[in-house]
C-alpha cells in the first residue's frame, strides 16, 4: 500500500516535454509530438482525427480513466465535454481552455431497432419538442447540470400510475448530468424526462442500472435507455436515436501544475477520504456493494461445491458423460473470459426472460465453481492408485463405500489448498458482474470513481475490501475443513486408558 | 471348498484363461507356478470376483458366486488378498489400516476392531510400527501389514498374488515366514510365486499353469523334482538356472553382477560365497575371456545351484580360438579367479558352430550354509 502510494505521488509529478500551457488555438495542439487523450466511441474521438490529425489521439474507456490519465500526465491535454468539467472543481490540477472548441457532441435517448422500438422513439420526440418549446426541457436541463446540487434533489416516481403498462429503463448512473449517483440514488436530465414522459402517457417506469447500456439496447431486452448516450453514424445503425436532448461543446483541458503548490500529500490524503466515504453518504454505496459481492460469491460457492461434488459422486457411480461433459465447460472456461461468458448467459441465453443480473451472475460462477469443484475432485481421485480400490474391492467394499471411506478422506487434504486457491479465484472474479448490471464492490467503487474523479482512494478501498473478504472466507473454510477432517479419521483416540503408547 | 467348472476368461478376442476345472479343498495351501501369461493372477483374481469370469462357474462353499444377482461383497469378506504392490491405505496408519475394514465392512465396535487389530498386528510382528504410515516402513513391513489388514477380516481362505515380487531379496523371507505361520493356523491358500523353495516348503499342491489353463498339477515333489509333461520340465529347469549371454562388447556388467547376485541370494548362498561368485564373474569373464573375443563376443554363461549337493555350477561358453584361461597374459585375474572357486575345469567343445570353450566353475558354500541352516533351525 505505501508502495503504492508512493508510486501515485511520483507518477503525478512527472512532466512531459513541450509545455502547452501558453497555446493559444486549437491548431497548435495539432503537433505530432502531443498525445491528446478522447473516450472512445464518443463523438469527439470520430471528430477529433478530423480537426487534430497530426497529433498522436489515445483513447480511453470512461471519462475518470481519461481524467486520470492527463492527472498522471500520461496525455499532454484532452478534449471533453465542456459541461462535465464543470464537475472536476475538486481536481486542483486541470485548466480548462474554454475557448479552444474542437467539435460538439449531441445527446439523446436510445431506443431499441425493433418496430416497437421506432414507434416509442417517434412519440417521444413530440414530447420533447413540445417541452423544448415550453421551456420545461431548459428548466431540467438547467436543474441537474449545476454543480451545488442541493442536497435533498432527487426525482419524485411516486405518481406514475400503470394506465398503459410498465417501461424499462436501462441506465448507467455514470453520466452526469445525464445519470448520476446522487446521495445513493440515480438521478439526472435523462431519469428526470423519462419521468416526464411516463407521468404524461400514464406508464410505469423501472430503472435499471447496467455497466453496458448499448448491448442491452441492442439485445432489445429494454424498452429504451437514458444515459447521456451521445450520438454517432455508427450507433445509429444498431439503435434508433430520440432528437438530442443536450448538445455541448468539445473543449481542450490541460495540466495546471502551478495549482499543486502548497498542497501537501496529508491534504490529498484528507481530501480522498471525504469525498470517497463521506460526501453524498458514499460509504452506503460500498457497503452495499460488499454486501452484493459477499452474495455472489457465497452462494455460488456453496451451490458450485454442491453441484460439482454431486455430480462427482453421480459420474463415479458410473455415469460417464458427465466427465464429458465437464471436460468441455472446462475446456470453455479456460479460454473464454468470464465477462463474455456472463455477458453471453444474459443477452444471448436468457435475452427473452426477465431475469435479475445478480441470478445471472449466480449462475454464470455457480457453473464455473462447480467446473472447478468437478475437476479437482476428478484430479485428486484419479491420482490415488488403483491398487487401492481394488484392496478395498477384495475386502469387501462396495464402491461407493470405498469412495466415502478410503478415497475422499484421501484425497480431502491434497484438495483444500487447491479449493481455497478456486475460492479467492472466484472473489476476485465476481468483480466483472457489474457487466450484467449488477452493483457490487467493484461497481460501486467505479461509481464512486465516476464522481470524484479521483482514482487512488476509491480503488485502494476496494481493493482492501476485496483482501479482507478473501482472507475471512479462507478462515472459515479451513476452520470447517477441520471439523470435517476428524469425521473421516479412525477415531481409537478416544479409547481412554486401552491404547497402546505414542 | 472351491470349485472352479469350465472357467474360461477372455478380453475381447483374446483367451487369458480356457475351461480351467480345479477343486480347492479347506486347509489346501497352493502355490501357483508358470511363465508370465500363463494367467497365474487371474486365475486367484477369479475367486474373489475381482474378475468375472466369461463362461463356466464357480462356487465358493457350495455357493456360487458367478450366479447373476449374487451379492459379490458377501464373499469377499471371506476371501482376504494379499497383493504384489501391497496396496495399503496411504493416508492411515497401519493399525488404522488394520482397523478401517473392521469398523466400515465388518460394523464391529472400535474397541473390539482395535483390540483385534493390535492382536493381528502382533501376529505379524509389527506392533511398535503400528502407528507409523506405509511410507515410512520397509516393503517387506508393509507386506506383513497388508497380511494383517487381510487377516482383519477373519477370512476362510486367503489369496496372495506374488506376495514376494516386488520386494528386496533380503525382505523376502519375513514375508515368506508369516506365511508360513499362516498354514499352521489352518487358512486355505492360494499362492501366485516364484519362489521354488518357498512353495515346497509351505504348500500341499502346486498347479503350473500354461496354455491357459493348470497344464500339470501334483505334490510340490511331483512338480519340482519329476514334471511329468514337457513344458512343466522345461520351465522348472529354467526356474533352477540363471542364463545369461553376452553378445556385445559394451554389454552391462553390473546389471550382469546384480542378476548373479539375486540368483545367490535365493538360493541362500552366504554373503562370502556371492562375493567370490562376483569375482570370479568378473575377472574371468571381463578380465579374461572379453579381452580375448574381438568385437563379436558370443558368451553363454548358466548358473545352476544344486539342492542334493548344495554345490553352485557356472557355466561358461565362448567362441573364438580355442584358448584356456590359464594361459592367459593377465595372471593376476586368473590367480583371483583360482582363489576364488573351489573348482575350475577348461575343456574344447568340437561340436558346436558357436562355441568352441567351456570352463566350468564350482562353489562350494556347504559350510556357510549349515551354519545359515543352524541359525534358522534356532
Amino acid at each position: 500500500m505505501i508502495v503504492l502510494a508512493l508510486m501515485s505521488v511520483l507518477f503525478s509529478c512527472r512532466k512531459r516535454g513541450i509545455d502547452v500551457t501558453k497555446f493559444k488555438s486549437v491548431e497548435e495542439f495539432n503537433n505530432e509530438k502531443l498525445k491528446i487523450g478522447v473516450v472512445i466511441g464518443t463523438s469527439i474521438s470520430v471528430e477529433i482525427e478530423k480537426v487534430l490529425d497530426k497529433a498522436k489521439i489515445e483513447y480511453f474507456r470512461t471519462g475518470p480513466d481519461l481524467m486520470s490519465a492527463l492527472k498522471l500526465s500520461k496525455v499532454d491535454a484532452v478534449v471533453f465535454e465542456e459541461y462535465n468539467l464543470t464537475y472536476l472543481a475538486n481536481f486542483k490540477n486541470l485548466n480548462i481552455l474554454h475557448d479552444l472548441v474542437v467539435g460538439q457532441t449531441s445527446f439523446a435517448l436510445g431506443f431499441p431497432k425493433t418496430e416497437k422500438g421506432k414507434a416509442l422513439r417517434d412519440d417521444f420526440n413530440l414530447f420533447l419538442n413540445r417541452i423544448k418549446e415550453n421551456g420545461r426541457l431548459q428548466e431540467i436541463v438547467d436543474y441537474w447540470i449545476r454543480i451545488d446540487l442541493p442536497g435533498d434533489a432527487s426525482i419524485d416516481y411516486s405518481e406514475l400510475k400503470n394506465v398503459n403498462g410498465e417501461l424499462t429503463m436501462y441506465t448507467q448512473g455514470f453520466e452526469r448530468p445525464f445519470s448520476f449517483v446522487f446521495y445513493n440514488d440515480i438521478v439526472g436530465i435523462d431519469l428526470e424526462l423519462a419521468r416526464d414522459y411516463c407521468k404524461e402517457k400514464g406508464y410505469k417506469l423501472n430503472i435499471v442500472k447496467t455497466s453496458s447500456v448499448l448491448p442491452a439496447i441492442k439485445s432489445g431486452k429494454c424498452d429504451f435507455a437514458g444515459s447521456g448516450i451521445e450520438i454517432t453514424e455508427e450507433r445509429k445503425d444498431v439503435i434508433y436515436f430520440s432528437d438530442p436532448v443536450y448538445v455541448a461543446n468539445d473543449v481542450i483541458v490541460i495540466n495546471d501544475t502551478s495549482a499543486f503548490e502548497g498542497y501537501t500529500f496529508i491534504d490529498a490524503i484528507r481530501d480522498g477520504f471525504h469525498e470517497t466515504l463521506i460526501e453524498e453518504d458514499r460509504y452506503i454505496l460500498f457497503l452495499k456493494g460488499m454486501i452484493v459481492t459477499i452474495a455472489i460469491t457465497v452462494l455460488s460457492l456453496v451451490l458450485g461445491t454442491a453441484v460439482g461434488f454431486v455430480l462427482y459422486v453421480i459420474y463415479y457411480g458410473g455415469c460417464k458423460v458427465i466427465a464429458k461433459v465437464f471436460d468441455s465447460l472446462d475446456w470453455l472456461f479456460k479460454r473464454l473470459p468470464m465477462v463474455v461468458f456472463l455477458m453471453l448467459l444474459l443477452y444471448v441465453i436468457f435475452a427473452r426472460v426477465d431475469i435479475n443480473g445478480a441470478v445471472v451472475a449466480i449462475i454464470g460462477f455457480t457453473i464455473t465453481f462447480a467446473t472447478s469443484v468437478f475437476s479437482m475432485i476428478n484430479a485428486e481421485i484419479k491420482s490415488i492408485d488403483k491398487g487401492q480400490v481394488e484392496a478395498a474391492t477384495a475386502l469387501g467394499y462396495t464402491k461407493i463405500q470405498t469412495f466415502y471411506d478410503l478415497l475422499l478422506p484421501q484425497a480431502f487434504n491434497k484438495l483444500l489448498p487447491v479449493y481455497q486457491g478456486a475460492i479467492l479465484q472466484l472473489i476476485t472474479s465476481t468483480s466483472i458482474v457489474g457487466y450484467v448490471m449488477v452493483s457490487d464492490l467493484t461497481k460501486a467503487g467505479d461509481l464512486v470513481r465516476s464522481r470524484t474523479f479521483g482514482e487512488f482512494f476509491p480503488l485502494l478501498l476496494v481493493a482492501i475490501i476485496y483482501i479482507i473478504l478473501a482472507k475471512i472466507l479462507t478462515i472459515i473454510i479451513s476452520q470447517m475443513s477441520k471439523i470435517l477432517l476428524t469425521k473421516f479419521l479412525v477415531n481409537y483416540k478416544s479409547l481412554k486408558g486401552k491404547t497402546i503408547n505414542d | 471348498m472351491i470349485e472352479l467348472k469350465n472357467v474360461t476368461k477372455k478380453f475381447d478376442n483374446f483367451y487369458v484363461l480356457k475351461n480351467v476345472n480345479a477343486t480347492i479343498n479347506d486347509g489346501d495351501v497352493i502355490s501357483i507356478i508358470g511363465p508370465s501369461g500363463a494367467g497365474k493372477s487371474t486365475f486367484i483374481r477369479l475367486i474373489n470376483m475381482l474378475e468375472v469370469p466369461s463362461e463356466g462357474q464357480i462356487f465358493v462353499d457350495g455357493e456360487e458366486i458367478t450366479a447373476s444377482g449374487y451379492r459379490v461383497e458377501n464373499i469377499r469378506q471371506k476371501i482376504g488378498m494379499v497383493f504384489q504392490d501391497f496396496n495399503l491405505f496411504k493416508h492411515l496408519t497401519l493399525l488404522e489400516n488394520v482397523m478401517k475394514p473392521q469398523i466400515d465392512i465388518k460394523k464391529k465396535l472400535l474397541v473390539d476392531a482395535y483390540t483385534e487389530s493390535i492382536r493381528l498386528l502382533d501376529v505379524v510382528s509389527l506392533s511398535e510400527k503400528a502407528k507409523r504410515y506405509p511410507h515410512e516402513i520397509s516393503g517387506g513391513q508393509k507386506q506383513r501389514a497388508a497380511i494383517a489388514r487381510a487377516l482383519a477380516m477373519d477370512p476362510s481362505i486367503i489369496l496372495f498374488d506374488e506376495p514376494t515380487s516386488a520386494l528386496d531379496p533380503t525382505m523376502i523371507s519375513e514375508v515368506e515366514e508369516v506365511i508360513a505361520e499362516l498354514k499352521s493356523m489352518g487358512k486355505t491358500m492360494i499362492i501366485v510365486t516364484h519362489e521354488m523353495g518357498f512353495a515346497k516348503r509351505v504348500s500341499n499342491r502346486v498347479f503350473f499353469m500354461d496354455d491357459k489353463t493348470i497344464y500339470e498339477e501334483g505334490t510340490p515333489e511331483e512338480i519340482f523334482d519329476n514334471p511329468k509333461k514337457d513344458k512343466t520340465k522345461r520351465f522348472i529347469k529354467n526356474l533352477r538356472l540363471l542364463i545369461i549371454v553376452i553378445d556385445r562388447k559394451d554389454c552391462d556388467y553390473w546389471g550382469y553382477e546384480a542378476d548373479i547376485d539375486k540368483y545367490a541370494m535365493k538360493n541362500h548362498i552366504s554373503v562370502k560365497g556371492r562375493t567370490r561368485l562376483k569375482l570370479a564373474f568378473e575377472e574371468l569373464v571381463r578380465g579374461i575371456i572379453m579381452d580375448k573375443l574381438g568385437n563379436e563376443p558370443r558368451v553363454n554363461i548358466v548358473l545352476e545351484y544344486s539342492n542334493q549337493t548344495e554345490k553352485l555350477k557356472m557355466t561358461i561358453k565362448y567362441n573364438g580360438d580355442y584358448f584356456n584361461p590359464k594361459d592367459s597374459d593377465n595372471d593376476l585375474s586368473y590367480h583371483v579367479l583360482k582363489s576364488a572357486m573351489d573348482g575350475i575345469e577348461y575343456s574344447e567343445i568340437h561340436d558346436d558352430p558357436v562355441y568352441k570353450n567351456q570352463v566350468e566353475l564350482v562353489l562350494d558354500d556347504q559350510l556357510l550354509q549349515n551354519l545359515y541352516k543352524k541359525i534358522k533351525k534356532q
